[in-house]
This record gives C-alpha cells, sequence and structure tokens, in this order.
C-alpha cells in the first residue's frame, strides 16, 4: 500500500505499523516524534498503530535553531 | 547577594539564552554553550529528513540544560500549536518559545497571531515564551493571556543590527510584570550588555555567536557582557549631565 511519508508516497507492506516504518527507516522511536493524520502518536503506541492506505504520517525530530 | 531569573518557578542563573543553529560544525555546541554559560537552549522541531537522517542536535547540548523549542515555521496559531504539541511529544520538557511569521523579508512576528497561540498553549500547561515585536498592548494582552516571559526583538532574526527597538523594549521593562528577553538582532556583546543595563532579564542569541570567526571565544565575551550589564543594572547608573562635574577637587594644584 502506499501512505504519504513526510509529504512524499511512500510504499509499505500491507497492515504495517508505525514501528514498522520506524524500523524500515532505521530510526529509533525515542528520537523523533511521528504524527498520524494529524494525530500524535504516543511512543508506547507506534507498534499498535496501524497504518491504512493514504495514511499521512509525519516523522520530526529537533534540530538546531534560534 | 544571589541573582537569578525566574520563569514559571524555575530559577534561571544564566541570563543568556542560546539558540544551536547555524553552525558550521555542530560539534562546537557543548563547548560554546559551556562558555556561554547558559541554563536554556532553543532547538527548532522538522522533519527527518528519511533519506540522509543527521545527527541528533540533543547530543551536543549538555545534560540538564533547560531545552526551549520554537515554534519556526508557524504561519498562524494553529501551526504554532501544532508545533508546540509535537514539540512537547519529544519528551524534553514543556518550554515553548512562540515564533509565528507571515512575512519573508524581515521574519517579523505576527502579533495577534501570537497572542492566541499563548492563550491556548498556557492553558495545555505549556511555559510559554512569545516572540514578538515590542509593543505595550501586546505586552498586556501576553500577560493575560497566560505567557511566562515576554521576548521581544531587538531587530530583524539574523541580522546583527543591535537594539533598534530599544525605546520600546524599554517600555516593557517599565511597564510589564515578566521577565523581559530580548531575542533575535543582537549582534555585539555592547548591545548584550546595553540590553542589561536597562534592565532587561536576559538576551536570547544565535546569529550572534554561530557567524562569528571563533564561537567559543564569542559566547564567552556574551557572557562577560550580560553579567557586567546585568551588574550595572543592579548597581545603579549615575546621572547624565551635559555639563562638565569635575571628579578631582576643584581647587588648583599648590594655589587655593
Amino acid at each position: 500500500m502506499t501512505i504519504i511519508l513526510n509529504g512524499k508516497q511512500f510504499g509499505i507492506p500491507d497492515n504495517s505499523t508505525i514501528q514498522n516504518l520506524l524500523d524500515i527507516k532505521g530510526i529509533e522511536k525515542a528520537q523523533v516524534v511521528v504524527e498520524l493524520n494529524r494525530t500524535i502518536i504516543d511512543r508506547g503506541k507506534t507498534g499498535t498503530a496501524e497504518l491504512k492506505p493514504g495514511d499521512e504520517i509525519e516523522v520530526l525530530h529537533f534540530v538546531g535553531g534560534g | 547577594m544571589e541573582d537569578y531569573l525566574i520563569i514559571a518557578g524555575h530559577k534561571i542563573h544564566s541570563r543568556l539564552f542560546t539558540g544551536s543553529g547555524k553552525y558550521r560544525d555542530d560539534s562546537i555546541m557543548p563547548a560554546v554553550i559551556e562558555a556561554a554559560g547558559s541554563q536554556v537552549v532553543t532547538v527548532a522541531l522538522r522533519r527527518v529528513d528519511l533519506d540522509k537522517p543527521g545527527d541528533n542536535i540533543l547530543k551536543y547540548v549538555p545534560e540538564g540544560k533547560i531545552l526551549l523549542p520554537n515554534t519556526s515555521g508557524a504561519r498562524n496559531t494553529e501551526e504554532a500549536i501544532r508545533i508546540a504539541r509535537l514539540a512537547r511529544s519529544m519528551g524534553c520538557g514543556n518550554w515553548i518559545k512562540i515564533e509565528v511569521i507571515n512575512d519573508q523579508k524581515y521574519l517579523l512576528p505576527d502579533n495577534e497571531e501570537t497572542i492566541k497561540a499563548t492563550r491556548q498553549l498556557a492553558k495545555e500547561n505549556f511555559i510559554v515564551l512569545p516572540y514578538i515585536c515590542p509593543d505595550l498592548s501586546t505586552a498586556r494582552k501576553l500577560v493575560d493571556a497566560g505567557a511566562a516571559a515576554v521576548m521581544p526583538l531587538g531587530a530583524p532574526i539574523g541580522t546583527n543590527l543591535g537594539l533598534k527597538t530599544l525605546e520600546l523594549i524599554q517600555i516593557l521593562v517599565s511597564e510589564i510584570d515578566l521577565p523581559i528577553i530580548v531575542d533575535a538582532g543582537i549582534g555585539r556583546p555592547s548591545h548584550a550588555a546595553h540590553a542589561m543595563e536597562i534592565g532587561v532579564d536576559a538576551v536570547l542569541l544565535s546569529t550572534a555567536i554561530a557567524s562569528s570567526d571563533d564561537p567559543v571565544k564569542m559566547a564567552h565575551a556574551f557572557r562577560l557582557a550580560v553579567e557586567a550589564g546585568r551588574d550595572a543594572y543592579l548597581a545603579g547608573p549615575g546621572p547624565v549631565s551635559q555639563k562638565a562635574k569635575a571628579s578631582s577637587p576643584l581647587t588648583g594644584f599648590l594655589r587655593e
């Protein structure tokens, strides 16, 4: 299925969870915050938050800023 | 006498807040923050580059610092609130610098949207530090909205122009019963010292340090300037006079 990941289309196996997505991308969940369709996903729930086709995911982190 | 700043119940001993952006090499940051003596360090929130995840900026912020995420990138109240909530979900505290900008030339903040965002986020128990164009009525509304401090700009972001809004900031210092932190525009230690001399509670710097040839040395220079300006304020500067007043006895040397 295809989801929208940080503004771009991204192919991922059906029934994947947010945690599966982070694992595919090699991202530690402790270093990011994830938003699924504008709802923040608690870090404890990445393993149970299932993705559906067309879902919009934002994966963000802190960067340098003033 | 111990001198410290209190923001939302937190004792802040360093009146120099530092940013974490624009360094040629982020690995210099721990030394910069140490030289500045800062307790409060700002960060921004952005999408992870999923093809090339870079360094985690937090590894360059020494333990025990207060992290002050900003809402840079927000163009209105709703976006600022969204970024603030995301930033808090990073699990690094509930401080937030509200920055709402929809002017791309001067990057001047939208005070009206900032007030609305402050009101909502204060209700959600954020410690809210709004970045504003210095304006008394805006600052008064921010007090009512639950801001923890008010952060007027000295000049547009990243310009190093100095305290172009000095007179307006002075009005805030005299009228607003919240910490006043000059954010943006300060480019030289003398600017920071001047701000502190007039009674500003703290200054926030990013570009001034990061864009210098030697950021660690510049951070130390700013630390000294902020401390000097603060001491001068506490000491109470002497009166200014247009006519000379002799510092030595007015009697002539070896004569009456």
